[in-house]
């Protein structure tokens, strides 16, 4: 069994798992990085097995970065049944491959396809009423959800190379993923309607207001078919300034 | 309490930046990194916070949904951001500053995401050359290559991130200070639209890859009554 500093050394190195990626071997030398301190306690005194545990881990490698704690911490759970003898080594590369894959795409859509998106539009609405609200709400709101889940999943995934498979199962991080985009969805249109509300001019008459309000709605409409065809924000935005200095120079 | 120099701020914030740059991929990623995060400290820093606050906003809504999956580079947000409200902040200090100039401070910050994008993809390239000593040292035995090749790569992107920084501070400066307010009033004017163009791309953007039920019901009612709210507190009616 690995001792708390031990494991308080894995957890950490996984923090910087991406420290050396690279589009040849991805996140390989991060990941065997975070697991050594692991690999040294469980082959003690053993350095040839700790060497060929090295190059089991060498492989390539690549999940969402904040999955790679559970992976860590799986893959030390083999080790220590690799060196009881209980398990073949192999096994500890294909359980490796197996998941990566699954809890990137799961890491994806949760994490940057729903977290993110969600944290970020509630800071940016706290900044709008004070900055320093705003980016305390981002990094802890963010950090604590982050930080929780790497923690509870690293712990989860130690205690049996079978204990990853129950941590996802008993997280749901579908059903979770929905609730919080239904919440993206609502912030999005509040985040949209104050950004149209401070361009229209409110001391004119009402009904220049709502047309401006609907050319508004149209605009963002328009953005909307655009984006479904080119998927490419910044291309849009610099073709949309192209535009307005092509305008503003024609009008004179 | 001592007040710095204005050459003090910018050296402390391009060191400064070149540890936020480490968020960005190679260390924790804990979201400091973003340009909601940077634009509050560049704001702090230059005692510029609501313009600099605005500039954030807008390019941390662009860019919300940005995706690093796999081997995908998303922009550098980071440096767009530091860009941006540094050019603000200088062109505060000239002239009072509107909506037409925060939007397009925030367009030109777009291309400066784009252009830093390929910096982090020569970061990535020579890790790889990195990663093949890794691998080298491991074949022949040597663990002790691992730790050396992962600090030395945390040292490459923190020095590119100080590079960046650098860049994009100076750049900043210049546009904010010298270019933007030679720029005619008719032109800059009608960049009043893309103050709502920049935050709506990212909003559809995010809307196209949200999938959940009754999305643009939801969506469309929450713009309706958030715009009406807004309009009627801008009205002073509360």
């Amino acid at each position: 069994m690995l001792d708390r500093k031990t494991k308080v050394r894995v957890f950490m190195r996984t923090m910087l798992v991406q420290a050396c990626w690279n589009f040849e071997n991805m996140q390989s030398v991060g990941f065997l990085y975070s697991v050594l301190p692991g690999l040294e306690k469980i082959y003690d005194g053993e350095p040839d097995k700790i060497k060929a545990a090295a190059r089991r881990h060498i492989e390539f490698f690549n999940t969402h970065p904040y999955f790679s704690s559970h992976i860590a911490a799986m893959a030390l759970a083999f080790e220590e049944k690799i060196q009881k003898g209980e398990v073949d080594p192999s096994a500890v590369n294909s359980a490796k491959v197996g998941l990566m894959g699954s809890l990137g795409a799961i890491g994806d859509s949760f994490f940057w396809g729903s977290l993110k998106p969600f944290v970020s539009l509630v800071s940016v609405l706290a900044a709008l009423i004070n900055p320093y609200l705003g980016i305390a709400l981002l990094l802890f709101t963010y950090n604590y959800f982050h930080l929780r889940l790497r923690i509870d999943g690293f712990n989860k995934s130690l205690s049996s190379p079978n204990g990853i498979y129950q941590y996802l199962k008993q997280s749901n991080f579908a059903e979770k993923s929905e609730y919080i985009r239904a919440m993206v969805m609502i912030f999005l249109g509040v985040y949209l309607g104050f950004f149209i509300s401070r361009i229209l001019p409110s001391d004119q008459k009402i009904i220049f207001t709502v047309m401006q309000f609907s050319v508004s709605v149209g605009l963002i409409v328009a953005l909307e078919f655009v984006y479904r065809k080119i998927a490419a924000t910044s291309e849009i935005v610099v073709f949309s300034a192209m535009f307005v200095i092509l305008i503003s120079l024609i009008m004179g | 309490m001592m007040e710095l120099s204005l050459t003090t701020k910018v050296a402390a914030l391009i060191l400064l930046s070149g540890l936020i740059y480490l968020d960005r991929v190679a260390v924790v990623q804990m979201m400091i990194h973003r340009p909601i995060a940077v634009a509050v400290i560049t704001g702090a820093l230059f005692n510029r916070l609501p313009e600099c606050t605005a500039v954030g906003v807008l390019l941390e809504m662009l860019w919300v949904s940005r995706l690093p999956v796999g081997a995908s580079v998303p922009p550098d947000d980071t440096g767009a951001a530091l860009f941006g409200t540094v050019a603000i902040a200088y062109l505060s200090f000239v002239r009072e500053v509107g909506f037409a100039d925060i939007a397009l401070v925030g367009s030109v910050s777009v291309f400066i995401g784009e252009i830093g994008r390929e910096m982090d993809i020569l970061v990535r390239r020579l890790n790889g050359k990195i990663s093949r000593y890794a691998i080298a040292g491991v074949e022949l035995g040597d663990l002790g290559t691992v730790s050396s090749c992962l600090y030395a790569s945390i040292v490459l992107w923190f020095v590119a991130g100080v590079i960046l920084s650098f860049s994009w501070i100076v750049l900043g400066i210049v546009a904010g200070k010298f270019l933007i307010p030679g720029i005619p009033g008719t032109i800059i004017a009608p960049f009043q639209v893309m103050f709502l163009i920049i935050p709506a791309t990212g909003a559809v953007s995010v809307y196209q890859h949200c999938r959940v039920s009754k999305k643009s019901a939801v969506f469309h009612m929450s713009l309706a009554s958030g715009a009406i709210v807004f309009m009627i507190i801008e009205m002073g009616v509360f």
